[in-house]
């Protein structure tokens, strides 16, 4: 019966995001309401079904049964059932209902209503996903949606080109890092045979006598490296700001409150890797502390208050993943709890704190004192202004992106002329004329 | 050859030539929709009622997939009768291809397919045509060298021109003008069933010696690689897709190369979902091009997602079902791809992740160049119902074998 419960944590948004999915491909989209109140009370008895599980305060794993088999290689549908988990999928079900009421007043018609409820099912079941997922190949799959929606989501307001650039810019960075994922999967699985969470759980990396350190550091450093993407670590978090321009909901609960903590939440998960190898966690609490002080000082030159609350984001992402590093788990996971209340709190209410920020001024009939800086007043003026300027340019390492971006455009439109002519010696001797009457053709 | 698949080319055979007769190309197109759904019927009633023909019933049952998007996408400012009977031919061709492995009829039908689609693209573009003679003119006189002399030595001829008719590296020159110049639906219609690694498994795998064998894996992640990185700078939307087909087919010949099982019905997997799904998101890209009235620009298009939804979603699910989409088969023959390939080839099984990842990046960044990008675009018609059937037809599988790949995985274990 509990196990049953368990996976329909997960089976509740699934069946909502097939429904969905089906109006929308048939152009039969629900009418506000509807789809409202079916996002609604779907994340909301997920959310309850987590809670009633925990109560009863077992830990197990359930095995719903093979999802496929070829030769030696079988995959699983595993779910992970134990505190961790199910306060994360928790934290999902009620951070999504929330979003979803608030929702419906934010996007009231709104012409993209329907497609954002339908990206926010497709994201809350990726989460879900992740969360529940028994082996590192569940997370990959969770994962990637989590990734793809979050591109969609920020590319939301079509009729600008700056989201879209911005998605775009999402997009690759997780891409790119995920290559980190993928690679942990297929080595762990090549190294150990399997990529079940309670296996190396339960029997300690150790178990399986390959050379273990260096096998933990690579593993750990490759998950290390997918989390720099998703949770916007230092040097790559350059994105996180810039994915603001998304719906004000969105930007609470990918940004401020789950998208960003996957990357944590795997760390955790993966924690027995972490205790065998001294180096991965190194790494861990040094990119942590970076991410943390680049998130404080870029921050606090922000002009707007959804770049400022972005940095906000960074610094406690990095912070979190320091005290992963030095083995402080559970005050991990309360920091993500708390972190990720009180961010979507401060991103929902961001619109209207300005609105009130400019009522209180006009009553006042001056403008509000500045305040905070005690820190900054206790550093040498020079080092504040040379601080000051590093944040102001995002750090040395914000234009890097976009050098290498360059060089690599470059090349390959230098591979892509040498093609060409080749098209040419081969092809047609007068190409202008060619192009010309295809494209009349088409007309 | 097996009754089935007979029984099926000759049913495409039949209805190209029931559609050249038509008056109009609107009317010959209908036609083309209607009677190429019939045959995919047809094909999908083959793997449930002939269980000792099932895996040629797949063969056949993508082939006519392939051939019910091709026609029922087409653009009618493009299409003509003969371009319609064209693709039905391809069609016939192709599953007669998978019925047999006598050397002599796999040799003509290679010489019938590439003759009849050269003969077509005479219409449409010279410099297309021109390079398509070239290069598969050479392909198919060392192929036929290699596979009539029967001498195991020169299988390496048979290696080379498959290598050139899967567009490998460094022999994808023709097949870029091939993609930009032509009609999608033949190119989708020559390109699609992917013939060259069909012949590939027939006649190369486990007789080339290791060398040769090494070597071509290599070439094929080399391919993957270069389509990917080529693919990620296209200004044309059509080159793009040139490269993201060149770099999706390099991944499926390195799988023909690899020798465990799990790759190997990886590959197959590979060779099915890339079939279907490029197939989809060519014709995509056609009726995009009908919409926007020629060649798009990806640096300068326009276009929202609420103006097409339909035509946003199929771009999205059959380009990201080609490099892995959680929830298709994409993901899972990749996976087994991967995972099967990292014993043997460690370094080239990392290549793979790599060229996934490009992939996916050029299609996220044409998506939203296409569909994220202005308020209004140049005509926001949807997909009308007979390119929404076929885009259905198309995406069923694909999402079918995604969540229950035991199936499908099944038929192919046992190739």
């Amino acid at each position: 019966m509990i196990e049953t419960l368990s996976v329909s944590i997960l089976l509740l948004p699934f069946s909502l995001l097939i429904i969905l999915s089906l109006a929308w491909w048939l152009s039969r989209p629900l009418g506000e309401k509807w789809t409202t109140r079916l996002v609604v009370w779907s994340f909301a008895f997920s959310a309850a079904l987590a809670l009633g599980v925990l109560a009863q305060g077992q830990s197990f794993l359930t095995q719903p049964g093979a999802w496929f088999s070829v030769g030696h290689y079988t995959s699983t549908w595993d779910f992970c059932v134990d505190p961790l988990s199910l306060i994360f999928a928790a934290l999902t079900g009620i951070l999504l209902f929330i979003i979803a009421v608030f929702s419906r007043d934010y996007l009231h018609r709104e012409s993209g209503f329907f497609r954002f409820y339908l990206l926010l099912t497709l994201f809350g079941f990726g989460v879900l996903m992740v969360v529940m997922a028994g082996n590192l190949e569940q997370v990959f799959l969770g994962w990637e949606l989590v990734g793809l929606t979050s591109a969609l989501l920020i590319a939301f307001f079509a009729h600008r080109p700056g989201p879209s650039a911005n998605g775009f810019r999402a997009f690759l960075t997780y891409r790119l890092c995920d290559i980190g994922l993928l690679s942990a999967v297929v080595w762990l699985h090549h190294t150990t045979g399997t990529t079940d969470f309670h296996v190396i759980e339960n029997d300690g990396f150790v178990h399986y006598g390959i050379s273990t350190a260096g096998s933990a550091t690579v593993i750990g450093l490759l998950l290390l490296i997918a989390c720099l993407g998703k949770s916007a670590l230092f040097p790559v978090g350059g994105w996180l700001p810039r994915a603001m321009e998304g719906p004000t909901p969105s930007s609470a609960v990918f940004y401020g409150a789950l998208s960003v903590h996957l990357g944590p939440y795997l760390l955790l998960r993966a924690q027995p890797i972490f205790e065998d190898s001294i180096i991965a966690s190194a790494a861990l609490v040094v990119i942590g502390l970076l991410t943390a002080f680049h998130g404080s000082l870029v921050g606090r030159v922000q002009p707007d208050i959804k770049g400022a609350l972005a940095y906000g984001s960074m610094t406690q992402v990095g912070i979190i993943v320091a005290e992963i590093g030095m083995g402080l788990e559970w005050l991990a996971v309360v920091h993500i709890v708390g972190h990720a209340c009180i961010r979507t709190f401060e991103i929902l209410r961001a619109p209207s704190v300005l609105h009130e920020y400019h009522h209180l001024e006009l009553s006042l009939g001056s403008v509000l004192p500045r305040m905070g800086q005690h820190y900054e007043k206790l550093l040498p003026a020079r080092l504040r202004h040379r601080l000051y300027l590093h944040a102001l340019n995002e750090g040395p390492v914000e234009p890097i992106p976009f050098y290498l971006l360059g060089l690599w455009r470059k090349m390959c439109l230098g591979f892509d002329r040498w093609e060409r002519k080749l098209e040419e010696l081969f092809g047609s001797s007068n190409p202008q004329s060619q192009s010309q009457s295809s494209l009349e053709v088409i007309k | 050859m097996t009754g089935f698949p007979i029984f099926l080319s000759l049913a495409l055979f039949v209805s190209g030539a029931i559609v050249a007769s038509r008056a109009t190309p609107r009317e010959a197109r209908s036609l083309s929709a209607t009677l190429a759904g019939l045959c995919t019927i047809i094909s999908a009633a083959g793997i449930n009622l002939l269980p000792q023909e099932t895996w040629l019933a797949v063969q056949g049952g993508l082939v006519c997939i392939v051939t019910l998007v091709a026609v029922s996408l087409s653009a009618l400012a493009r299409v003509q009768q003969s371009t319609l009977l064209t693709v039905f031919f391809l069609g016939g061709l192709s599953i007669l291809t998978t019925s047999t492995s006598h050397p002599g009829t796999l040799a003509g039908l290679w010489l019938a397919s590439v003759g009849l689609t050269w003969w077509e693209a005479r219409k449409h573009s010279q410099k297309a045509s021109r390079l398509f003679a070239v290069y598969l003119g050479v392909g198919s006189v060392i192929l036929l060298v290699g596979l009539l002399s029967n001498s195991p030595g020169l299988l390496v001829l048979v290696a080379l021109s498959l290598c050139i008719r899967e567009a490998c590296f460094p022999f994808q020159s023709w097949f870029l003008s091939f993609v930009e110049d032509l009609p999608m639906g033949l190119v989708v219609a020559f390109t699609c069933p992917q013939l060259g690694i069909l012949y590939h498994f027939k006649i190369l795998s486990g007789q080339l010696s290791t060398s040769y064998h090494n070597e071509l894996a290599v070439l094929g992640v080399l391919t993957a690689l270069f389509g990917a990185a080529l693919a990620t700078v296209q200004p044309s939307l059509r080159r793009a897709l040139g490269y993201l087909i060149i770099s999706q087919t390099g991944l499926v010949a390195f799988g023909a190369e690899e020798t465990s099982k799990v790759a190997h019905t990886g590959a197959l997997a590979c060779w099915f979902v890339v079939g279907i799904a490029s197939a989809g998101f060519a014709m995509t890209i056609e009726a995009l091009e009908t919409r926007n009235g020629g060649p798009i620009n990806i640096e300068e298009a326009s276009g929202n997602f609420e103006s097409m939804p339909a035509l946003a979603t199929s771009f999205l699910l059959t380009g990201m079902a080609m490099v892995g989409l959680p929830g298709s088969l994409g993901l899972i023959a990749e996976d087994l791809l991967v995972q099967g390939s990292v014993e043997e080839f460690p370094l080239l099984g990392f290549a793979l992740m790599i060229v996934t990842a490009l992939n996916a990046i050029t299609i996220v960044k044409c998506l939203l160049k296409l569909f994220a990008n202005s308020e209004s675009c140049g005509c926001p018609i949807d997909l009308v119902p007979r390119e929404r059937a076929a885009m259905t037809v198309v995406l069923i599988p694909l999402f079918f074998f995604g969540l229950f790949p035991g199936v499908l995985l099944g038929w192919l274990g046992g190739v």
